[in-house]
């Protein structure tokens, strides 16, 4: 046996794996707080992805379980007119228990709250509801279906709440009278914020007459609710399946089974769950770019050592296992540590999202989510590290004998570098289609993750060489050192940026988008818009209620005809043919709308013609000349010189399309699909939508309750209770998305912490020179606090810059709205971000200004 | 022991070669001890480094206890090296992370000792450390990291032992005492010792002396 075979005979593998156990474990003495806030990096990231996934489990059980309760019956017919009889006769024939429903919005009065109205949707029903689940009343309690009595109502309970009422109080509905029998909390497969806008008043369908609120015009939906035995389920929807395209199409039919309504509870779901898993991935992904970043800082200090244990015999083989079972320990713990975060905060968003799913979320722990997070965040931190732990194999020995004889290798030529990488990438994306099950998603969800990343970097690497460039001769000293501390060697500034600049991003683009969409239904005092509206006004009441607004000091500030109609034929096809074409351009919902149209000489000012012109009159035969908003142009499959057939209650009207118009939707400006001229559509059965501008709160209620006792079939909407819906809803969405943007932020302050943890001894070393050559503490106080305020700042500014395009493409290309800049916004938000990272930054850098310089030249 | 056979070392510096390393021949017998001295730039550390097996020559061969170095890779040098070699550093080298007790065990460790505690105690106990055997580097003077240094470099009993300006940090003082410490080890042990140095005493105090000159041997005298 030759000496080299006696030497490699006598290390045992065992062994050799034990000692690197232990040499791990030692070498990370007095590092393992800093390993430790390394791995912490991913530990929101990871308690996102564990809290998502185990309420889309838990979401999801809930809908096997509780499917046929989510429609309250098998299926659901909807018609906007009565059914006609051929269309009766079908659901006749169905099988099952069938239950009829009118449902219309009106005022409602309420004599014990001082005759108070309110806008509410009325529901009349002939039997007890639902079908499957539970209509929730109180005193009543739960109850697997109730019906009120023939002089009864159940009423919102936050009517009640909010008028101070019992049960046992009267309630007016146009000119009857009912009895509030109780209070509905809560109705089978409708969420919280279904009655957000307009409470629900269910009532008896008998006598729903005698309120006097069913007159043309008014629009009513007509619907009955089919219940079927278990084994007949299959031939209901065949039934509707064969008659789909027929007798369904004909009658304008909108029909919901419980897959339909399945599929379109976990589509909203899915798209609420998918934006949570967007902001959850991008906190995972910016946990691992800050453990590649630390790392690499980390084995910088760490490459003498590695030196001389080459040089005492280990291989590289041993002396980059001791650092990966480094970081496989530590990362464990991180993941161990989001995984716990996961199932802590699971048992959080439940509240927080009630408001949106239409029945309770009972969490259960998923184990399968605990396992996904611990296995995936290890993952992510074992490819993270392993990235710049593969530099430690071209760590030469000789290093020990002569310092810097080995300068880092650059990454970006190690084959295994871009292989870790790419598995990384992979290994996000595949996720990323587990989650979504959509390819197309998923790539798009790591490639719009990763351009993100990189168009954050690129505009904190602008800002930050704009602040070099500046001429700073003239600024103070402590300033110049400050900006130059940017810039030193193994600097991570620009992975600090990113990652608190992508917390930022997420967060701004979020406030403006809700202020953008508030905006839309916000009118200031000061504007000349209406706020106010009167619908369903018949023509022989419109003299009265003008004189009565006239009376009251709210003269109508606009009264427009609204004509109902329904679509017949688009470019001379019927729209049965539409339906059965494959790829037809009509969009599904113009097969059942009721459009409310109008006739007028003008265009309002917050429209343009976009293409076409606008015929103001028309005295000739029909085909009519009519006006299309731009939003339906598409849905419709129509452009200009296209003919439309409309059925205006049983009478065919045509028409061609002679103008497009570009509409800036905003509350307060009536704005209408379609526009016929002057002189085409006036003989049709019109009611009158009349606009009014209120002072305040206080004159809408006093004309709401003169209103309401001399026309009971006008309703009143007062758009400002719209605002102030909207903005329920909208806060209570922004509150679940912030909680997660939260979890981004957080990610950021780690890998900020972490970074600058790191670079502790390289600033405690510029301090003692500093220090050394007569600094004062103040000084080197000042220099930091300024770095950490020029981090902050830039940090905030990129992401307030990438958020301002962001929503800036949101408003232009999803929402079709004008963008506005919130230029105080963002300084708010870069003041909170600029402190947030100085604090930190201060806790990070505790003793640094105060260490003795003999300490660390001794240490030199 | 060791035989270096025609040993050229020639660096890049730009486009043009440095040639550090000029065809250095010499046979260092087993027990004996040479030093190897000259001026800065000489070749003194290469020649140390290529003849320990941390780097490569660019022609010829290094042989250390007749096996060619050449044909071994990196893994297998390195088991060679924690089997036969031991280093003492002009920068002591110790790892700061580990106890003056746990960085003389590394040695041993590495090469399965069955009980690498006891006999890392031991060789601190030689150099006079064994109450200072749970103290970090940082805790420890220049003079006892040396100590430390040399325990660990001797406790695996190498056949060679490599010494790198091993009193170039050091007052004369402690100099003296860490060169006392060298010999002694190495006379104990019967083990080759190859001191690279600045230090005329400490070259005078070695068996055989090789002078370097622009990477060639200039003298080669006992």
């Amino acid at each position: 046996m030759s000496y080299i075979d006696k030497a490699k005979s006598d290390r045992k593998q065992p062994r050799t794996l034990r000692w690197i156990l232990r040499m791990a474990w030692r070498d990370s003495r007095g590092k393992r707080l800093l390993l430790l806030l390394f791995t912490f990096s991913i530990v929101f990231g990871i308690g996102s992805i564990v809290a998502i996934y185990s309420l889309r489990e838990n979401l999801q059980r809930i809908v096997d379980e509780q499917s046929r309760s989510l429609l309250g019956a098998d299926a659901v017919f909807q018609t906007r007119r009565p059914p006609e009889p051929d269309l009766k006769a079908f659901i006749q024939q169905l099988p099952g228990e069938k239950i009829n429903e009118m449902r219309f919005r009106s005022m409602a009065v309420f004599p014990s709250a001082g005759d108070a109205s309110r806008f509410v949707q009325v529901r009349a029903i002939d039997s007890a509801l639902p079908i499957y689940g539970e209509m929730e009343l109180s005193p009543a309690g739960s109850a697997p279906a109730a019906s009120p009595g023939s002089e009864e109502a159940f009423v919102e309970e936050s009517i009640l709440l909010q008028l101070g009422l019992q049960p046992g109080d009267p309630i007016r509905l146009g000119e009857k009278n009912y009895t509030i029998a109780a209070a509905l909390i809560r109705m089978a497969g409708e969420s919280e914020i279904t009655g957000f806008f307009a409470p629900r008043i269910y009532v008896a369908m008998e006598g729903i007459e005698e309120t006097g609120l069913i007159q043309t015009g008014s629009i009513i939906r007509y619907r009955t609710y089919v219940g079927v035995d278990a084994d007949e389920s299959d031939a209901l929807n065949q039934q509707i399946k064969e008659e789909s395209k027929g007798l369904l199409v004909e009658n304008a039919v909108r029909v919901e089974t419980v897959a339909d309504r399945r599929r379109s509870i976990e589509r909203i779901l899915n798209n609420l769950l998918d934006f949570l898993n967007l902001i959850g991935f991008s906190a995972l992904l910016l946990g691992g770019i800050g453990i590649i970043g630390a790392v690499n800082v980390y084995l910088l200090a760490k490459r003498d050592t590695i030196a001389i244990l080459r040089c005492l015999g280990a291989s590289a083989r041993q002396a980059f296992s001791i650092y990966l079972f480094q970081m496989l320990l530590f990362g464990m713990a991180g993941a161990v540590a989001g995984s716990a975060l996961g199932i802590a905060v699971q048992f959080m968003l439940p509240p927080l999202i009630q408001s949106f799913i239409p029945f309770d979320v009972e969490m259960r722990l998923s184990y399968a989510a605990i396992l996904t997070g611990l296995g995936f965040g290890w993952f992510v931190v074992l490819c993270s590290a392993l990235m710049p732990l593969l530099s430690i194999r071209h760590i030469s020995p000789l290093r020990a004998i002569r310092a810097g004889i080995d300068p880092p290798r650059a990454s970006s030529r190690d084959p295994l570098v871009w292989l870790t990488g790419s598995l990384l990438l992979l290994g996000l994306f595949a996720f990323a289609v587990v989650q979504s099950r959509q390819a197309l998603f998923a790539v798009s969800f790591v490639v719009g993750l990763l351009v993100t990343l990189l168009l954050l970097g690129g505009i904190a690497y602008l800002l930050r060489h704009l602040l070099k460039r500046i001429p700073s001769k003239s600024a103070p000293y402590a300033y110049r050192i400050a900006l130059s501390n940017l810039y030193r060697p193994n600097n991570r500034t620009l992975l600090m940026i990113v990652s608190l600049g992508m917390g930022v991003l997420l967060i701004n683009t979020l406030l403006l988008t809700r202020d953008g969409l508030l905006d839309q239904v916000d009118i200031e005092p000061t504007d000349d818009s209406a706020n106010v509206i009167l619908l369903d006004v018949q023509p022989d009441q419109l003299d009265g209620v003008s004189e009565l607004l006239t009376g009251s000091g709210l003269p109508p500030t606009d009264i427009l005809p609204v004509i109902t109609m329904r679509v017949e034929k688009i470019k001379g096809i019927p729209l049965k043919e539409w339906k059965n074409m494959e790829d037809s351009p009509v969009s599904n919902w113009v097969y059942t709308w009721e459009f409310r149209n109008t006739y007028r000489d003008h265009i309002l000012d917050n429209a343009e013609i976009a293409e076409g012109e606008f015929v103001p009159q028309f005295d000739g035969p029909p085909p009519y000349p009519v006006s299309l908003s731009d939003n339906v142009i598409e849905d419709l499959g129509v452009g200009i010189g296209d003919a439309i057939t409309w059925n205006v209650q049983g009478v065919p009207v045509e028409s061609f399309v002679s103008s497009i118009r570009r509409v800036q939707w905003k509350a307060g400006r009536q704005n209408f699909n379609v526009v016929f001229p002057l002189g085409s559509i006036e003989a049709a059965p019109t009611v009158y939508a009349v606009s009014i501008k209120s002072q305040d709160r206080l004159q809408t209620a006093r004309l709401q309750n003169e209103l309401t006792a001399s026309y009971s079939n006008v309703s009143l909407i007062d758009l400002s209770l719209v605002f102030d819906s909207i903005n329920q809803i909208l806060d209570k969405a922004a509150f679940v998305i912030k909680f997660m943007a939260g979890f981004t932020v957080a990610t950021g302050l780690i890998v900020l912490a972490g970074a600058l943890f790191g670079s502790r001894y390289q600033r405690m070393q510029e301090s003692v020179l500093f220090r050394t050559l007569g600094a004062s503490t103040a000084f080197i106080r000042t220099v930091l606090s300024l770095e950490f305020v020029l981090l902050g700042f830039i940090a905030s500014l990129s992401g307030i810059v990438l958020s301002w395009v962001a929503s800036w493409a949101l408003f232009r290309f999803v929402f079709d709205l004008p963008f506005v800049l919130d230029v105080p916004g963002a300084l708010i938000l870069t003041g909170l971000v600029t402190g947030l990272t100085l604090v930190t930054g201060w806790l990070t850098s505790r003793g640094i200004a105060s260490q003795p310089p003999l300490v660390i030249l001794r240490k030199e | 022991m060791l035989k270096l056979e025609h040993i050229h070392k020639t660096y890049r510096s730009g486009n043009r070669p440095l040639e550090v390393l000029a065809g250095i021949n010499a046979i260092v017998s087993s027990g004996e001890s040479l030093s190897i001295v000259g001026p800065s730039g000489s070749g003194k550390t290469t020649l140390l480094g290529i003849s320990a097996g941390l780097d490569t020559p660019t022609s010829g061969e290094v042989y250390i206890l007749d096996t060619p170095l050449s044909p071994l890779d990196e893994d297998a040098r390195a088991a060679l090296r924690n089997r036969y070699i031991g280093f003492v550093f002009q920068n002591f080298q110790l790892i700061p992370t580990l106890t003056a007790l746990e960085n003389v065990c590394i040695p041993l460790e590495l090469k399965g000792s069955k009980q690498p505690q006891k006999t890392a105690m031991e060789w601190l106990d030689r150099v006079g450390l064994a109450d200072r055997s749970g103290h970090y580097p940082i805790q420890l003077s220049g003079g006892e990291q040396q100590r430390v240094a040399i325990a660990r470099a001797c406790a695996g009993q190498p056949a060679l032992l490599f010494a790198d300006e091993p009193t170039g940090n050091l007052d004369g003082e402690t100099a003296t005492q860490i060169e006392n410490l060298l010999f002694e080890s190495h006379q104990e042990t019967g083990n080759t010792l190859i001191v690279v140095t600045h230090n005329t005493d400490l070259a005078a105090r070695t068996d055989r002396l090789l002078r370097l000159r622009r990477g060639r041997i200039d003298s080669d005298a006992a």
